[in-house]
């Protein structure tokens, strides 16, 4: 059997598309290398194309926003890139512009309006630009500030937490968008973020002044945001650097311990309300347990053993910080637990809760699957995911 | 062989392709965002037939459109399909995402639940056929690989494939037929085994 050239070959698959032949009459014109042609066309045929599988409209619109972003970021026609990923630093370039000291979270009203009237002096074009920053860029930290005016401006308590809660999505969103266009090494600074707006927002819940419906109305939005993101986060985590990863875990664990504490007081202030509503008095249920934003995210707090369970290998006292079993809510080592009532829905035998702590360097989505974030007695919305950092970009 | 007498499907005609690709070349970011829509479902298909993970697909993708923006001054407008520049970029993004990650366990490409034959028996080996011949194109050399997967995935003509890569016409020829050859070595020995 003679072997087919690949000019015999070739010409073959042309006349193919051109309609001008069939192996048939190819092979009878080529009866020596018949053999050969006929299997390497078989083999041709097999090599089926891939499944029609489009980009799903989200992540085309996703992917869409991050290379508009990346391309506004990239001089044309040298074609330098800017370096993506610098270091960022925190509130140091709107710090330095506006006198804002590093470690001030939360500006007050008069500060933030001074802000405004600042940038608007220094020209407005910074504060458009910072709209569409993302982790890694030199503007992101005047970004946040702007952001953080809405909370310094809202009128009520009702709408400052709810402009936390928009903070949180905002800051889960950059951290998806940062993952996405490649910037993982930054990611951290609004994992962080993410974690104090969702602190600050719980802390806000707890009290009374905002309704319970509020309450929980917000309490679930942050629980389905933080699904929609976990896995930008997990991703984030799984490419980033040793050294980042590292911080992005103790950024992630703060705004995990952060969530928990606010779906724990929520639950409280719902088991409050309805202990009321049926008569028992107030002592016999307890407060909901409160602990300050500070301690949530406070580095300290965080490097301490994460919470577990309370069980019989971990008694409240045993020095290991567990969960209230009905709230969720953290109590120190060491510290007198606050009773905890039979309130709040009761754990499930199929709960799937961990009974220990799970070690560090597994990926938060392993740490903390969404289904424990929502409460098993609300069922949550989940809201059509508009990336509000991909609006601004188009 | 059907499939190979069909044209690369493009979105819009010839003319509307050259006047987006001289505008992107100019620098008009619209433009490129269009060349965007047009050809992101082509490109996202192509690098996810390699491998076959959406996340990195889509992940890659991007980034391939992200180098063909950096790059697109240096776009030789030879004649072959804009798309096909797009994929010779699509395969050196697959080819150093891969040198990068360690190759994990992938899912196998699964066609559309209504692309899915009635008959479970034939869908079962027509999966069984297709990942087997996508697993061996994989293992061909770069050169081969990306020529087969042109020819016979993406369905360029011999001259389209020459242009996008650079190469001669004669070129893509011997290596088309070196390929096919060494694919049949394989899937012969699989069967064998």
């Amino acid at each position: 059997m003679a072997k087919v050239t690949p000019e015999i070959l070739a010409n073959f698959f042309d006349d193919l598309e051109n309609d001008s032949s069939d192996l048939e009459t190819y092979a009878a014109g080529h009866p020596d290398m018949a053999e050969d042609l006929e299997t390497l066309v078989e083999v041709a045929q097999s090599v089926a194309p891939p499944p029609d599988l489009p980009l799903q409209p989200l992540a085309r619109a996703r992917l869409r926003a991050g290379l508009l972003y990346e391309m506004a970021q990239t001089s044309r026609p040298a074609g330098k890139k800017r370096e993506p990923g610098i270091k960022p630093t925190a509130r140091t370039v709107m710090g330095s512009l506006l006198g804002l000291i590093p470690g001030i979270e939360r500006v007050p009203a008069i500060i933030a309006a001074g802000s405004i009237v600042a940038a608007t002096s220094f020209g407005g074009g910074v504060v458009f630009a910072a709209e569409a920053a993302l982790p890694g860029d030199t503007l992101y930290s005047v970004k946040l500030s702007f952001e953080n005016v809405q909370v310094a401006l809202a009128p009520t308590e009702e709408a400052r937490a709810e402009a936390f809660v928009h903070l949180a999505y905002n800051r889960l969103t950059d951290v998806e968008m940062a993952t996405t266009t490649g910037r993982v090494s930054s990611v951290n600074l609004a994992v962080d973020s993410y974690a104090q707006d969702v602190s600050e927002a719980s802390q806000i819940l707890s009290q009374e002044t905002p309704s319970l419906q509020t309450a929980t109305t917000l309490t679930d939005r942050m629980q389905t945001d933080f699904a929609l993101h976990e896995g930008a986060i997990a991703a984030a985590e799984k490419r980033a650097s040793k050294e980042t990863t590292a911080m992005l875990l103790q950024a992630d664990d703060n705004a995990h311990r952060a969530l928990a504490m606010a779906v724990a007081l929520n639950q409280g202030r719902s088991a409050m309300a309805t202990a009321t509503a049926s008569g028992l008095p107030s002592a016999a249920v307890g407060r909901p347990v409160r602990a300050s934003a500070a301690s949530q995210v406070n580095p300290a707090i965080a490097s301490t053993p994460k919470p577990v369970l309370a069980t019989a290998a971990n008694p409240p006292n045993s020095g290991v910080a567990v969960l209230a079993p009905t709230t969720g809510a953290s109590v120190r080592p060491g510290a007198t637990p606050t009773p905890q009532p039979p309130v709040g829905p009761r754990e499930s035998p199929n709960d799937k809760r961990r009974p220990t702590a799970p070690p560090r360097d597994v990926p938060m989505t392993q740490r903390l699957p969404s289904h424990r974030l929502r409460s098993p007695t609300r069922s949550t919305t989940i809201r059509p995911f508009a990336p509000h950092s991909a609006q601004k970009t188009h | 062989l059907n499939e190979l007498k069909q044209a690369p499907i493009l979105s819009t005609s010839a003319t509307d392709e050259v006047a987006l690709v001289e505008a992107a070349i100019r620098g008009d970011a619209r433009a490129f965002a269009a060349l965007y829509d047009r050809h992101a479902d082509r490109v996202y298909r192509h690098v996810y037939y390699r491998v076959a993970n959406q996340p990195d697909a889509e992940d890659l993708t991007q980034q391939v459109f992200l180098q063909a923006w950096r790059a697109i001054d240096r776009y030789q407008r030879t004649g072959a399909p804009f798309v096909a520049w797009l994929l010779t970029i699509a395969y050196h993004v697959v080819v150093s995402h891969s040198r990068r990650v360690k190759p994990t366990a992938s899912l196998e490409l699964e066609p559309a639940a209504t692309e899915r034959w009635a008959d479970p028996e034939g869908e079962t080996m027509s999966r069984f056929e297709r990942s087997a011949v996508r697993a061996a194109i994989l293992r061909l050399k770069p050169d081969q690989q990306q020529v087969i997967i042109m020819r016979f995935v993406e369905h360029f003509d011999h001259a389209d494939v020459a242009a996008a890569l650079g190469k001669s016409e004669g070129y893509v020829r011997v290596i088309q037929h070196r390929a096919l050859g060494e694919l049949r070595r394989m899937l012969t020995h699989e069967v064998k085994s």
